[in-house]
């Protein structure tokens, strides 16, 4: 599929809900919607468009605007086009439908972004820090984040029945 | 005993077969694997942070860390994607010296799998041969770059310096030891009855959950996806190479071993090709240093990707018109390889685990950026 169908297919569909829909570069289109018509828009481009496969997901920091941008990376097997399905968060109350029921793959990508960013994934099926302590005390990726050591911790501030969970 | 009895077992990171640096939380019952829970993080460095506070020059060496094994497949992207922003492009001749190093990194990663995937199965002799192989090809890499691992080789815009004298005949008396060497990897284990039965039908991923999962590289190949960038998105000339983009049909981890192997060979014929494309321009510069802008162009965005030895590793780049990037967002083929992981287990044998993750090839370093 060339990005100029891409773009005119998710246009003539959606209509005034694109916020905007642009080629960045080669073979990749950041396609911008709101919020709450993502969904709709990973759905259609899912089924109708047949990208099927999750490539990455990106999460920017813009305290300027107060927002955090999310861009999900998908693809199709036949294809070099890659799109990036771009909405808002609200930086202070960012809480977002999870992508993973569309797209499996995006399971640990989502879990990276809540690690880093702090980015609340609603639905997710597991939604913990992948590479920080699970008691570390903010978000690095961040721009007003500040590194603070780590306290030092002794084994009884450990939660004892950590390793007895079931998971 | 008739009733269940669970029990959660940790393994890794002192597990020989954990490559180091991450952990698994199992629930066992007996020898079967219940459920599975991947620890990551040991390793993680906060290379975006890095990467975003740090010219982009300078993030070259830093990009060759991001894994060990392979880090010509890294900077290089790096590089490459940082021409996207700068809106620079490599000389032809830097191109093929591109292609070139690739493919020879791509043998050499996939020489060291093999050695640490036969030793976790227990064939011993097989870590020797395949790190002998190595070792050779590392030696190339080290005529190009003065170094044997980290070779900070990449430049924006070309690449440092250009290959040294004689070093086409060298890199043909290596190749063709190669050969003989590849062919005794598959009499050494495709021959072997217990490496058949152990790695045949262990660990089946099926097409339809490969695409879902979203792996990539040989992962995905092994599932029957013919899905190879340098095939569908070719990047540095490589739609001018000739080349198979293989691929096998049952997705267990026979084929995923096989599969390397038989990429081995077509990268061998990349590599001739490449060496020929190259031979057409003796006399130019293999670096385009003159036209690089102090600054790059405002709000400019750049995703590029490459297809590594482990997959698809790529460079998401945004300038602010800084001589710093704003944000800098790193593919890395194992973290999402690695995902599957607890699913293809699930189920299995404990003695099966080393027989699927080998297959998967692990590099901790891009796992945990």
């Amino acid at each position: 599929m060339e990005p100029d169908e891409f773009i005119d297919k998710v246009k003539g569909h959606f209509g005034e809900k694109i916020l905007s829909a642009e080629l960045i570069s080669a073979n990749r289109v950041h396609v911008e919607v709101d919020q709450e018509n993502l969904v709709e828009l990973a759905s259609y481009v899912k089924h109708e468009l047949g990208f099927n496969y999750p490539d990455m997901l990106i999460g920017t920091d813009r305290p300027d605007e107060g927002i955090i941008e999310l861009i999900y990376y998908v693809g199709r097997m036949d294809a070099p086009l890659l799109v990036g399905l771009t909405t808002k968060v609200n930086r202070d109350n960012p809480v977002i439908t999870s992508m993973t029921r569309m797209w499996n793959g995006f399971e640990w990508f989502e879990r990276e972004t809540f690690d880093l960013l702090g980015v609340l994934f609603e639905g997710h099926p597991d939604l913990r820090r992948i590479y920080l302590p699970e008691d570390w005390d903010g978000y690095p990726l961040r721009e007003d984040y500040i590194y603070k050591r780590p306290r030092f911790r002794k084994p009884e501030d450990f939660d004892p029945d950590y390793y007895q969970k079931k998971f | 005993m008739s009733e269940k009895t669970e029990m959660n077992l940790f393994m890794g990171p002192q597990h020989p077969s954990m490559h180091g640096l991450w952990a698994m939380r199992l629930t066992i019952d007996g020898e079967t694997v219940l459920d599975a829970d991947a620890q990551l993080g040991y390793l993680h460095r906060g290379y975006e942070k890095l990467l975003q506070n740090r010219q982009y020059h300078q993030g070259i060496p830093i990009a060759d860390r991001l894994c060990y094994v392979e880090s010509m497949n890294y900077s290089m992207p790096y590089a490459w994607a940082a021409e996207g922003v700068f809106g620079v492009e490599a000389p032809e001749k830097a191109n093929a010296i591109r292609i070139l190093t690739h493919e020879i990194q791509r043998l050499a990663s996939h020489s060291l799998w093999l050695a640490a995937m036969a030793a976790d199965l227990g064939q011993l002799t097989m870590l020797i041969y395949p790190m002998n192989a190595r070792e050779y090809l590392i030696k190339l890499l080290e005529l190009i770059t003065g170094a044997r691992m980290t070779y900070n080789y990449a430049r924006i815009g070309g690449v440092s310096q250009d290959l040294p004298p004689g070093f086409g005949s060298a890199l043909e008396r290596t190749l063709e030891d190669f050969q003989l060497k590849h062919g005794e990897f598959l009499d050494m284990l495709d021959e072997s009855q217990v490496w058949r039965m152990r790695t045949e039908g262990v660990g089946i991923m099926t097409k339809e959950q490969a695409i879902e999962w979203g792996v990539t590289g040989p992962v995905l190949r092994a599932s029957g996806v013919a899905y190879d960038i340098r095939k569908i998105d070719p990047y540095w000339g490589y739609e001018r190479m000739k080349f198979k983009v293989i691929t096998r049909n049952t997705g267990d981890s026979y084929a995923r071993y096989r599969l390397r192997l038989d990429e081995m060979q077509e990268s061998i014929k990349i590599i001739y090709q490449a060496l020929d494309w190259y031979n057409e321009f003796r006399d130019s510069d293999p670096v385009n240093i003159e036209k690089l802008p102090r600054r790059p162009e405002k709000g400019k965005r750049v995703y590029r990707r490459i297809e590594a030895g482990r997959g698809e590793a790529g460079f998401y780049l945004e300038s602010d018109g800084t001589p710093q990037p704003r944000r800098v967002r790193i593919q890395s083929p194992t973290f999402q390889n690695l995902y599957v992981l607890p699913k293809l287990i699930k189920n299995q044998k404990l003695a099966d685990i080393p027989a699927i993750m080998g297959t998967i090839d692990i590099c901790v370093g891009d796992l945990d950026r």
